[in-house]
C-alpha cells in the first residue's frame, strides 16, 4: 500500500530567530529522503515538529489525507529514532522488543551477528556501538508507515554502518524514510531523494554538484 | 497495553518514596504525645502524593529526557503517562489512608 505524509506550512521560532519558515515536505512509501544542512539549521526540530513531539503554532500534517497534530499517538504511523539513547536502561532488549508488538518475530530478530548474543542482557550493560544498532533496527522493524532516523550512523562500525543501509533499503518498500546525518556521504549512499535545509526552508537536490554550489560539500576540485 | 505505564511508574515511584521518607523523617516522627502512626503515614503521603511524585517527575526530565522517546514509539504522550502515573500513586496510597484512619480512630 502506498502511504503519504505531507507536511506543509511548518514554521517554528526560537526567541527572535525562525529556524524553519513555511517547509513543505512530502514523503511516500518506498521513499528514502537524505535530509542534509548545517549544524544548527533546524534538522531534528523539523523531524521532532513532524513526530508531533515539538509544538508549533504552524502546521498543517496530513497521513493518507487525514490531518493530525500528534502523528506518534497513532501507533504504527511514525517511529522515530531520536539522537540520543532512549531505550530504558534496566530493561533487557527482549523485554523491549516484546513491547513493540507481538508482529516482531523474536528469533528472526535476533537472528544476527550482533545482536545474537545481547537479548537477554540489560540495555545499561550494552556497548554505544550495540545499543544504536538494537535502537535503529528496533525502529526500522516496527509496523509504522514512516520511519524518521536522526543521526542513525553516528557511533556505528562501518560494517554495522553498511549493515543498517541494507536495513533502510529493505524497509522502504514498505516505509517512507527520511533520515539526517552529518555523514553525509552515507546519507547520500542510501537516500533515493536529498533535501537541504537552509536558511530555514528546504530544497530539493538531485546532484553532487548541486550541493556544493550550496555550500554543504566541499568542492575538492578548489 | 498497561505495561510501558508500569515501567515509567516504576522509575518515578522510587524517588517518590524516598522522598517522602525523608520528609517523614525531617518533619518528625515523634509528637507530644511520642510515636503517632497516624500523623506519620499523613505524612508519608502528602509527601509521596505531592513533592515526591513530582521530584520523579523533575528527575525523569533532567536525567532521563531521551527515554520519553521509547514511550513516545509505544504512541504515548508525555502527560499521559504522567497522569496515569499519579493515578497508580493514588492507588497505592488507598491501603495506607486505611491504615491511617484506622489508626487515628483507635
Amino acid at each position: 500500500m502506498q502511504n503519504i505524509l505531507e507536511a506543509d506550512s511548518i514554521r517554528k521560532d526560537f526567541g527572535d530567530k525562525q529556524i524553519l519558515t513555511d517547509i513543505y515536505l512530502k514523503c511516500r512509501t518506498g521513499d528514502i529522503i537524505g535530509l542534509l544542512g548545517r549544524n544548527g539549521t533546524g534538522k531534528s526540530t523539523l523531524l521532532k515538529i513532524l513526530f508531533g513531539t515539538l509544538y508549533t503554532d504552524h502546521k498543517h500534517i496530513s497521513i493518507n489525507g487525514i490531518l493530525s497534530d500528534h502523528p506518534y499517538e497513532q501507533m504504527g504511523t511514525i517511529s522515530f529514532l531520536n539522537q540520543g539513547n532512549f531505550l530504558p536502561k534496566h530493561l533487557t532488549a527482549k523485554q523491549i522488543i516484546q513491547l513493540f508488538g507481538s508482529h516482531l518475530d523474536k528469533k528472526e530478530f535476533f537472528d544476527d551477528t550482533l545482536l545474537s548474543k545481547i537479548g537477554d542482557i540489560k540495555i545499561k550493560y550494552l556497548s554505544g556501538g550495540e545499543l544504536r544498532y538494537l535502537e535503529i533496527k528496533i525502529i526500522l522493524n516496527t509496523d509504522s508507515k514512516f520511519v524518521f532516523l536522526d543521526e542513525p550512523f553516528n557511533g556505528l562500525a562501518p560494517i554495522h554502518i553498511d549493515i543498517v543501509k541494507e536495513l533502510i533499503r529493505e524497509q522502504s518498500k514498505t516505509k517512507g524514510i527520511i533520515l539526517t546525518d552529518h555523514d553525509y556521504s552515507n546519507v547520500l549512499d542510501v537516500a533515493n531523494k536529498y533535501i537541504i535545509l537552509i536558511d530555514g526552508g528546504l530544497k530539493v537536490l538531485k546532484t553532487r554538484q548541486e550541493f556544493i554550489d550550496w555550500g554543504y560539500i566541499p568542492d575538492k576540485k578548489q | 497495553m498497561i505495561k510501558p505505564y508500569l515501567i515509567y511508574n516504576n522509575q518515578i515511584i522510587k524517588l517518590s518514596v524516598f522522598v517522602a521518607i525523608l520528609g517523614t523523617l525531617l518533619s518528625g516522627p515523634l509528637d507530644q504525645n511520642g510515636f503517632n502512626l497516624s500523623g506519620l503515614i499523613r505524612t508519608f503521603l502528602i509527601g509521596f502524593l505531592s513533592g515526591g511524585f513530582l521530584s520523579g517527575v523533575m528527575f525523569f526530565k533532567m536525567f532521563r529526557n531521551k527515554e520519553y522517546y521509547f514511550y513516545y514509539n509505544l504512541g504515548i504522550s508525555k502527560l499521559k503517562l504522567i497522569l496515569v502515573s499519579y493515578s497508580f500513586h493514588l492507588l497505592i496510597s488507598i491501603p495506607l489512608v486505611i491504615i491511617q484512619l484506622y489508626a487515628k480512630h483507635s
